[in-house]
């Protein structure tokens, strides 16, 4: 093989090897960029739909044992408060603590209500005139499992009903909420 | 010698003829130089006493004497039988009264055989049944005359009552002009027109054209129409009228009455008669009006005025050309200067009555004007606005010559008086209670009663809006008794209505309208929300303003709050807070039956929370000073003449 040739390939491979290697650097910077800096509000062309979802840590569990249901909220509106109506059934599922059964968060400061209300747990966050970005966890509820069967936690919602759970958009007053997750649980026995 | 001496003979008997014949002569003229030396001012005793011929000859002329006025004893002799007929009235007694048993034509009556006495007027019809003498007097004093078969000649079978009687007959070549003129009885001074019920003299002037003489007791001048309605009478010729004489008569005459206050026209027909027989031109008004008689006083007949005092003093009764008919009283009688020139002027008014009488012993009456220029307008401008606080329109009316006192001055608007705030001779501030719309007509009536025309727009704009309740969706807002105000710069609203709003938050029958261009007011307050104050202004001719907002009064403290939104009631309403059951709690804002973070979203939206009820402000006012500010004048005080 000739060295020449031979030197002359090498060359070639090293100078395709730094373009690639700029790109990564570049391609990594620009990674890090997007996911470092919060979402300017221009750059929100349609702001997704409020939700408020439940889920368990457990899908399953056996008779008399505990599981914990969050509470999330999934909304890019700053909100004067929420309304939470969660229906359980009383004889397959028991809360932990009936005098304020949400474990509460630290999205909102203020709760006006937090107990259970016609076998339903009623809770509220409300904010103050500054608003609340209603982005994340509410709090939590934590069920203890009586007998066997399959039950649901689950959000009272109608879309538009003001009566129900609520998202209250700040500066509006509009129910702002569009959908809800609500979690299913299996008792085995 | 014989030749010689019978020419002297001739001589001297010539010269005795012309001795004798020259004092003859000269006697023959002085005999008539003493005729016509009786001059007019001389007197002579008559049956009157003394009087002076030319009073003699004027009685005569009236009397209508035909004879020569040549002062003679033929002309006394006249005079004595019209000043002193055989004396006594009929019925009456009295020592050689009359003629014995001579007949009297006109009072149809007979003097007894030893002439004490007249008989009674109509007791005797003449001498002969159907004569013509006998039928006058039968018309005259007969009540049965038309109807009785007695006088059935005498109406000569037309029977109508007040048809002069026929059956004489005339002269063939009789004739007669006509001529009259109403006189005022006491004066008799000729009467400029008549008056409804008043006494005149009909003064008729007949003259004889025809061949024949008109025989005393045989003719007459007869009132052949309408006798009765100007209470008119026949008149005998009382002596011979010769042919180519005149005779005037005097009628007393009433004349006739008028209805509904309205003029009428004269109609009588007068002519002579020959043995009954109408004949000659007849004397008969062709365009005489006669005049309803005046509301009291009925003295004032005519006046007369004038800027020259002269030209009044110069007009002596009604009849001059310068008088004019008072026409009713009382009177307002337009005068024109001669000249609109500015300054002092006087006029002059002299009244007179029917008889010619004036007013004041005939001194005029005057009256001094100063005469300023015209008022004017157009220099100066009208303003109207609506008022600041009520009902009603001000007009500001700038100018010139309005005068410095009010008086009798008035603003018209339209057809009505507006109510003066202020006057002075360049300003005037009036008020009506309506608010004007478009354009009205403005007039400025000075004391004198001159005036001047302007007019003023107004823009008008429909106002209206919508309400919302910032708790309730869109929708859902229904109230009664909503409060609606509308000021303008005042404190005391324009317009104020309590209405009810439909649930798309329109008030129901609200539509006010409000002078364009002009800054508004309006403050909305509903049951259960505080009251919200927006300004606004009218630059288009409909104003339709954006949805007003309004915000939920405060629920703290429970009794009704106290006016203001603050964190006592987001407490409140945290205590209230109710998620799965309904309430009927204050704190349940949107009304829902909850009381969630629905409710507590509205009363912390911004602006909400420290919110009390909205006030009326003041708006600051940068216009100068209404116009006629200053003026103390108060209205209707000053003196209306010079």
């Amino acid at each position: 093989m000739d060295i020449k040739k031979l030197l002359a390939k090498k060359i070639l491979l090293g100078l395709f090897g730094l373009i690639i290697l700029g790109e990564l650097i570049w391609a990594g910077m620009a990674f890090l960029k997007t996911n470092n800096e919060p979402p300017q509000a221009s750059e929100v062309s349609s702001p997704t739909i409020t939700k408020v979802e439940l889920t368990s840590d457990k899908s399953e569990v056996a008779a008399g044992e505990q599981f914990t249901v969050s509470i999330n909220i999934l909304s890019t509106y700053e909100t004067d408060g929420v309304d939470l109506i969660i229906s359980f059934d009383p004889k397959l599922l028991s809360v932990e603590d009936a005098k304020a059964p949400v474990v509460l968060g630290t999205l909102y400061n203020d709760f006006p209500v937090n107990k259970i209300e016609a076998g339903k747990i009623t809770v509220s966050g409300i904010a103050d005139e500054s608003g609340v970005l209603a982005n994340g966890l509410f709090g939590s509820i934590v069920f203890k499992s009586k007998s066997p069967g399959t039950t649901a936690v689950s959000l009272e919602f109608q879309k538009g009903n003001t009566t129900d759970t609520n998202v209250i958009e700040k500066g509006t007053g509009k129910d702002i909420l569009e959908d809800v997750k609500n979690v299913n649980i299996t008792i085995l026995p | 010698m014989d030749q010689i001496f019978k020419k002297n003979i001739l001589i001297l008997i010539g010269i005795a003829i012309l001795i004798v014949a020259i004092p003859v002569s000269i006697t023959v003229v002085q005999q008539s130089q003493d005729l016509r030396s009786k001059a007019a001012d001389e007197t002579v005793l008559t049956c009157k006493g003394v009087k002076p011929w030319t009073e003699i000859d004027n009685e005569l002329r009236v009397a209508g004497y035909d004879g020569a006025f040549d002062h003679s004893s033929t002309e006394l002799a006249a005079f004595n039988r019209t000043a002193c007929p055989a004396g006594g009235s009929s019925g009456t007694t009295s020592s050689s009264t009359c003629t014995p048993n001579a007949f009297d034509a006109n009072k149809c009556a007979r003097c007894a055989s030893d002439g004490s006495f007249w008989g009674t007027n109509g007791s005797d019809f003449g001498p002969t049944t159907g004569s013509t003498q006998w039928c006058s007097c039968a018309q005259k004093y007969a009540s049965d005359y038309s109807t009785s078969g007695t006088y059935a000649t005498c109406r000569g079978g037309t029977g109508n009552t007040g048809t002069p009687p026929v059956g004489g007959t005339g002269n063939a070549d009789d004739n007669a002009t006509c001529a009259f003129r109403f006189l005022e009885p006491t004066s008799r001074k000729g009467a400029p027109y008549l008056i409804s019920g008043n006494d005149y003299i009909l003064e008729v002037t007949s003259k004889n054209n025809g061949q024949s003489s008109w025989k005393a007791d045989t003719y007459k001048l007869a009132f052949e129409r309408n006798k009765d309605e100007w209470g008119g009478s026949d008149q005998v010729v009382d002596r011979d009228v010769a042919p180519g004489a005149e005779k005037i008569f005097d009628i007393r005459v009433k004349a006739p009455t008028t209805t509904n206050n309205e003029h009428r026209r004269a109609e009588f027909y007068i002519r002579m008669q020959g043995n009954g027989v109408g004949f000659g031109a007849a004397c008969e008004p062709q365009a005489l009006d006669i005049t309803p008689k005046p509301i009291p006083p009925t003295a004032t007949a005519c006046y007369v005025i004038s800027e020259d005092s002269t030209e009044v003093d110069n007009v002596k009764d009604c009849t001059s050309p310068l008088a004019k008919l008072y026409p009713q009283h009382p009177a307002n009688i337009n005068f024109t200067f001669k000249n609109n020139t500015a300054g002092e002027k006087t006029i002059y008014v002299k009244f007179f009555d029917a008889e010619g009488n004036p007013s004041n012993s005939g001194v005029p009456f005057t009256k001094k004007v100063f005469l300023s220029p015209n008022p004017d307008i157009d220099g100066g401008g009208v303003d109207c606005s609506y008022l600041t606080s009520g009902v009603g329109t001000e007009i500001r009316i700038r100018g010139t010559n309005f005068g410095a006192v009010r008086g009798d001055g008035k603003v018209r608007v339209g057809n009505q008086d507006a109510q003066i705030s202020s006057w002075t001779t360049t300003a005037i501030t009036a008020r009506v209670d309506q608010r004007l719309e478009g354009t009205s007509s403005i007039r400025v009536i000075a004391d004198d009663g001159r005036f001047a025309d302007s007019s003023c727009t107004i823009g008008t704009t429909t106002f209206s809006m919508l309400v919302k309740n910032l708790c309730l969706e869109a929708g859902k807002f229904s109230a009664s008794d909503v409060d609606i105000k509308v000021f303008g710069t005042g404190v005391d609203p324009l317009v104020r209505e309590l209405t009810k709003v439909d649930k798309d938050g329109k008030p129901q029958g609200f539509a006010p309208k409000l002078e364009k261009n002009k800054n508004y007011q309006v403050i909305v307050k509903a049951p259960g929300t505080l009251a919200k104050r927006v300004p606004f202004n009218t630059a288009l001719s409909t104003t339709q303003l954006s949805p007003i907002v309004l915000i939920p009064r405060d629920i703290y403290p429970r009794s009704g709050g106290d006016g203001k939104v603050n964190n006592f009631d987001t407490s409140e309403l945290k205590r209230q807070w109710r998620l799965a059951t309904d309430s009927e709690s204050s704190g349940d804002l949107n009304q829902d039956g909850r009381v969630n973070s629905v409710d507590y979203s509205c009363i912390i939206q911004p602006g909400v929370l420290n919110k009390e009820d909205d006030i009326f402000i003041a708006p600051i006012v940068t216009n100068p000073a209404p116009i006629g500010v200053g003026s103390t004048q108060p209205s209707g005080v000053g003196s209306t003449g010079p």
